[in-house]
């Protein structure tokens, strides 16, 4: 299609590309634009003299608008530097509160089930539980033989763990139970949460535990499994062994 | 005095063979300038802009004759007068499917004056496109480097405006001649 255009249209062309194809289309006035011209190439306008209304000077405003900005930023500069060096320290930031060395506490432990709380203050060596590596990975450090506070009191406690004293602990129920758990490491303090917790706790320690032996007991309650036995005379220990484990 | 000493002269900063230079070339670039731009005044302030551009580049030019000087200053106003029309948001159509090519040619026997008042009418996209590719020779590919349109973008424009040159010359009372499809 191109070249068929460029045949189809070049008679056009050479009438509009030649250099007099439309002299009635020339400059209206050749000595005025020739003076702009001329003003433009020297690229000094006569001094006072007003500007010709077609004359287009953009840059002027814009250097202007630029000297405005400098001249902004240096007052603000010449205000803000001098009261920033002679305001007193204390008065330059009022609502900020003083820091204190004792300002970074730990953050506490979430509570235990049982109800007891080791108060996160380890014996010096031992990071802080939060940086504390995983048991598994690292089972010589010194860190994995600090009992854990948030699962409750081991089944496994270690000999090497002393008992806490009675005059760590605060409250005569945290201390009635800091003696039924295993004794925690040297530094910890267990302090009772809750009331409620504690109280759950004790009440978990005196549920009744039914022996094997005292399920013929007719003075005792029974569980209901237990008493279809009954009828039957005496039960097979082994069918209970396997009904209490299937319980 | 000769074009190649009025050359030399104004690149040394002579006004007089500056003015002599801006006498010979003034109006038939105008008349280039027009032809990209309708309006007058916008033209002249190209023109003028142009020829700033024309005699602080002088010191680079070789001449070789009055064709390649006429043929450079007319470049420069193109690109005057293509960096002008690009300012303005009018090659913000999107590229549409090429019409079907005509199966016309438009008559030989128009003047040019004719001819020019055609294409002033035509949409400023189309008039560029048409004043590129058809006067100026530009391949598409150029034009739309130029524009910074798409290539079928550039045919697209082109195409329009041979639609609508073809139906002001019948609205003239101009027919066109057949020919044969390729």
């Amino acid at each position: 299609m191109s070249n068929e255009m460029q045949d189809e249209f070049s008679s056009w062309r050479s009438l509009l590309g030649s250099r007099d194809a439309l002299p009635e289309h020339g400059l209206d006035s050749r000595d005025r634009s020739w003076e702009k011209l001329n003003r433009r190439l020297r690229s000094e306008p006569a001094a006072g003299s007003p500007e010709e209304p077609g004359t287009r000077r953009p840059e002027e405003p814009r250097i202007r608008r630029r000297v405005i900005y400098w001249a902004a930023a240096a007052c603000l500069l010449a205000l803000l530097v001098p009261a920033a060096l002679f305001l007193p320290a204390d008065r330059r930031s009022p609502s900020r509160p003083a820091v204190t060395p004792d300002r970074r506490k730990p953050q506490p432990a979430p509570p235990a089930e049982s109800g007891i709380v080791f108060r996160s203050n380890p014996p010096a060596g031992i990071p802080p539980a939060g940086t504390r590596p995983a048991d598994g990975l690292f089972p010589s450090h010194p860190v994995n033989r600090w009992p854990r506070s948030g699962f409750g009191p081991s089944k496994h406690p270690t000999p090497r763990a002393p008992a806490p004293s009675p005059a760590t602990t605060r409250d005569p129920a945290a201390a009635t139970l800091a003696s039924t758990l295993p004794s925690p490491a040297q530094g910890l303090t267990p302090t009772v949460v809750s009331p409620d917790s504690a109280s759950k706790t004790v009440i978990a320690k005196q549920l009744r535990v039914v022996h094997i032996n005292e399920i013929d007991n007719p003075g005792q309650s029974q569980p209901a499994m237990t008493s279809t036995f009954k009828h039957g005379g005496e039960p097979d220990i082994k069918i209970m062994i396997l009904l209490k484990t299937r319980q | 005095m000769n074009i190649s000493e009025q050359i030399e002269e104004a690149r040394n900063g002579d006004a007089a063979a500056q003015r002599r230079l801006f006498d010979l070339l003034a109006d038939p670039m105008m008349a280039v300038c027009c032809r990209y731009v309708k309006n007058r005044e916008d033209a002249e302030e190209i023109l003028l802009d142009g020829f700033c551009k024309f005699f602080r580049n002088l010191k680079d030019f070789r001449y070789q004759g009055d064709a390649a000087l006429y043929a450079w200053v007319k470049r420069i106003m193109v690109n005057e007068c293509l960096m002008f029309l690009r300012r303005r948001p009018i090659f913000s159509l999107e590229a549409e499917t090429v019409a079907e090519s005509l199966t016309e040619e438009p008559l030989a026997s128009l003047s040019a004056s004719e001819i020019f008042d055609l294409i002033i009418r035509l949409p400023t996209g189309y008039r560029t496109v048409f004043n590129l590719r058809v006067i100026e020779g530009m391949e598409h590919k150029e034009i739309a480097a130029a524009l910074g349109i798409s290539e079928g973008t550039s045919k697209s424009q082109l195409s329009k405006a041979r639609l609508l040159l073809q139906k002001m010359l019948s609205k003239r009372g101009i027919s066109y001649v057949k020919r044969n499809a390729r």
